[in-house]
């Protein structure tokens, strides 16, 4: 037999070998003192490689410095986080819920840039038939805004929907451009309130999750949460400790797994016909049935 | 869908441990970690979990180092400032510091796959996981172990031996 290549030494030494090869290699060791020693050469390297990365473990944090502001890795979470957001262990959710109201006024006063719904209205295929009534309109535009304004300027079904209650005590969304942000404070919690509620949400007293993201910036993951209280934005932005972050990882995968078995975060659609024929498609990161009770609140029960 | 609780709980400590000898930062990688088990949760099957893990959490830092090479080199710099600065502190803190520097340049030194392979074994993956996540045959990753082991070894002894006659130097 040949000597045995290095390659070989060593996934024998790391028990990898499959059984007919380890046979006749250790058949062959047995006998050939090259190999012999070859294999006591390979032991010491193992050694050596293992004594050598342990050195690499005492290593501090924050040694690389955070990136560029203007670069900051954004990774938006599925809609499974979104929607587990709201049972969140880390107490996130008991901010926002047990807050009395006087610091729910505070949050309203709390203004910074408005947030984006993840619920996309999709237009419909056939061209509208009558132009949009421009009242009914005007809450669901202000509070959509990353929805493409041409796109909801021919959804005929914003003519058709039911005028949205505007929502309560309300900042002015100019607000957001000239106000300094006002935030509290809670622990390494800052909680800041956003605009207008879309006409969707604004009827909900409970406190509702309207989106989760994660920004990445250096050392930090910075979750921002985004939810509606009585028809008031407030978006939830958290700054963890790397051992927070390893306990809200548990957390969060607890909250997480319970969620995501009950809605499926891939995308999905309803399409029906309403009684001019007209088409409509609603479209978003919701189950069908959230998608069913979306489209009951905008048209009705009988579109 | 996964119990990501559980993954968390039993690969955890190895991916930090791993992703901190690899990057050279401990926050970076609890970072990177994390951002694995977010992608674990919205992966729907996974044939070797721990394998999935590591190939994860391998995209996740190529992706960054891509995007930021920037703070590869000020991670370099530092280590390198690191082995300068410490010149009179007390004795065993020095040699731990020039350890350490000498570990991490002579891991940097190995080439890419070796690198991974070698972090990998030691978090205790076997053959056919390092191969699926690094995208080699299995037969191939004892000759590759085997190349990086030696030349960690030897690289790392050459840099002591540079450290030896630079203290020698300075003495005389």
């Amino acid at each position: 037999m040949q000597h045995l290549d290095e390659g070989t030494i060593h996934a024998w030494l790391d028990g990898e070998l499959p059984d007919a090869e380890r046979a006749a290699a250790e058949a062959h060791m047995a006998q050939c003192p090259e190999c012999a020693a070859a294999v006591a050469d390979a032991r010491g390297f193992i050694a050596a490689s293992s004594r050598i990365l342990t050195a690499l473990d005492a290593v501090p944090g924050g040694v690389v410095p955070a990136p560029a502001k203007e670069s900051p890795r954004r990774f938006v979470v599925s809609r499974a986080w979104m929607a587990a957001a709201a049972v969140l262990v880390l107490g996130i959710g008991t901010v926002i819920a047990t807050r009395p109201a006087r610091d729910v006024a505070v949050l309203r006063v709390a203004e910074t840039r408005p947030e984006s719904t993840p619920i996309e209205v999709a237009p419909t295929t056939v061209p509208p038939a009558e132009p949009a009534p421009a009242p009914a309109e005007k809450p669901l535009r202000r509070a959509t805004k990353r929805i493409d304004k041409d796109q909801l300027r021919n959804a005929p079904m914003v003519a058709q929907a039911p005028a949205p209650k505007p929502a309560p005590a309300a900042a002015p969304a100019t607000m957001a451009d000239s106000a300094p942000p006002r935030a509290l404070r809670l622990g390494q919690v800052v909680v800041t309130g956003v605009g207008v509620a879309s006409a969707m949400e604004a009827d909900s007293a409970a406190p509702q999750v309207v989106s989760r993201s994660f920004t990445v910036e250096g050392a930090d993951t910075i979750v921002t949460t985004i939810y509606t209280v009585k028809g008031v934005r407030v978006s939830l932005i958290e700054h963890p400790s790397p051992l927070e972050r390893q306990r809200a990882a548990r957390s969060f995968s607890d909250a997480v797994m319970a969620k995501a078995r009950e809605s499926a975060p891939t995308e999905n659609s309803i399409t029906w016909s309403d009684s001019t024929g007209r088409t409509r498609t609603l479209r978003g990161a919701m189950s069908q049935a959230e998608l069913e009770r979306l489209k009951a609140q905008l048209f009705g029960a009988t579109p | 869908m996964h119990d990501v609780d559980r993954l968390f709980r039993a690969y955890n400590e190895m991916l930090v441990r791993y992703l901190t000898r690899r990057l050279g930062d401990r926050d970076w990688a609890e970072e990177v970690a994390q951002e694995t088990f977010v992608r674990a949760l919205r992966q729907e099957t996974m044939t070797n979990e721990r394998a999935w893990l590591f190939t994860v959490a391998n995209n996740l830092v190529r992706d960054e180092a891509r995007k930021d090479s920037r703070r590869r080199k000020h991670l370099t710099l530092l280590f390198e400032e690191e082995r300068d600065r410490v010149v009179e502190p007390e004795e065993t803190a020095m040699e731990r510091a020039q350890d350490a520097a000498m570990a991490r340049a002579a891991v940097d030194g190995l080439a890419e796959r070796d690198r991974l392979a070698l972090l990998m074994r030691e978090e205790g993956l076997d053959y056919s996981e390092i191969a699926s996540a690094l995208g080699l045959s299995a037969g191939s990753v004892g000759t590759t172990l085997a190349r990086a082991r030696r030349r960690l070894v030897e690289q790392y002894e050459r840099l002591q031996q540079e450290q030896r006659r630079r203290e020698g130097n300075a003495a005389s």
